[in-house]
């Protein structure tokens, strides 16, 4: 991918996976990755951050005789990702328009 | 490499954490290891790629964040450390790293030194005024004009040398302050080149 996504985006797309479910760490990094070109390393800080946040809970679920550890959106988390999915469109209209313009001129 | 491997280097290096920080992280990746299964395992280690540069990350990421909570002077000491730690276990070229921790320690150093003068010439003065003050004690009977001249100098001298304590210790905060918040910003830009992958 060409484009640098910064840690804001980063945050929303997480948030937005875990809007529609509670995840553990391994299929979440993997939902991220289908979109995002990430290292698969990269969303252990980025975790932490939104816990530390408030934007997500984990919790501890048994699973082959060890524990699984799930990430759940809070309200804060939603609150969060409807703000940032907002300034995201609100961006976007702004770069299609430039990029649309260039076109028609040349 | 396997996943003890990679596991166990990957602690190695969290080590400087608080424990309760460090076995979370190393949890989160034995947790995923586990979860990408035997099969995905190799793929997986090859894409966190070296353990000491996922814990480079985790370690000036948390430097990054203490510095913002609480700048206070033996947080501000563990927060140099835990940088000159990132920055050696980063993958950039170890010259690189040798010249910017060496000169991290340097600039800590001078400062350093520069409190410990003033520190040390503090308790000199508060010292000498101490005997001073003993010595006019000692004269009073023989020669009493001596002994309020000494009496009185070294009361003086007694209080230049408390105040100039004082201001040493204050000064000495102030520098772990600074350079604590020197190596968060290097940490904080060594984090943003390599935070993407």
């Amino acid at each position: 991918m060409v484009f640098q996504l910064g840690s804001a985006l980063l945050d929303a797309c997480v948030l937005a996976v875990l809007s529609g479910g509670d995840e553990y760490g391994y299929v979440l990094t993997q939902k991220v990755k289908e979109v995002i070109d990430i290292s698969e390393s990269s969303l252990y800080p980025v975790l932490r951050r939104l816990k530390k946040e408030g934007c997500l809970t984990t919790f501890d679920r048994p699973f082959g005789g060890r524990n699984r550890r799930y990430y759940s959106i809070t309200e804060q988390g939603r609150v969060k990702l409807k703000e940032t999915s907002e300034e995201w469109k609100q961006y976007k209209m702004k770069v299609d328009r430039i990029l649309s313009g260039g076109i028609d001129n040349g | 490499m396997d996943k003890n491997e990679f596991l166990s280097r990957l602690r190695k290096k969290l080590r400087r954490l608080p424990p309760e920080d460090a076995r979370d992280a190393a949890e989160y990746y034995e947790e995923y290891l586990e979860d990408a299964g035997p099969e995905n395992e190799a793929a997986a280690i090859a894409s966190f790629g070296r353990p000491e540069t996922v814990a480079s990350q985790i370690l000036a990421d948390y430097a990054v964040k203490r510095m913002g909570k609480d700048p206070s002077a033996k947080k501000g000491l563990s927060t140099v450390w835990i940088v000159l730690l990132a920055v050696f276990a980063s993958p950039i070229a170890i010259p690189v790293a040798a010249v910017i921790a060496i000169l991290v320690l340097l600039a800590a150093a001078l400062v350093l030194v520069a409190v410990a003068c003033v520190y040390a010439a503090a308790i000199g003065a508060a010292a000498l005024g101490a005997v001073t003050l003993l010595t006019g004690i000692c004269l009073v009977f023989n020669s009493f004009q001596t002994a309020v001249f000494y009496i009185g100098a070294g009361i003086f001298t007694v209080g230049a040398g408390t105040a100039l304590f004082v201001f040493s210790v204050w000064l000495g905060k102030k520098a772990i302050g600074l350079i604590a918040g020197m190596c968060g910003g290097l940490a904080h830009r060594f984090i943003k080149r390599s935070g993407q992958s």
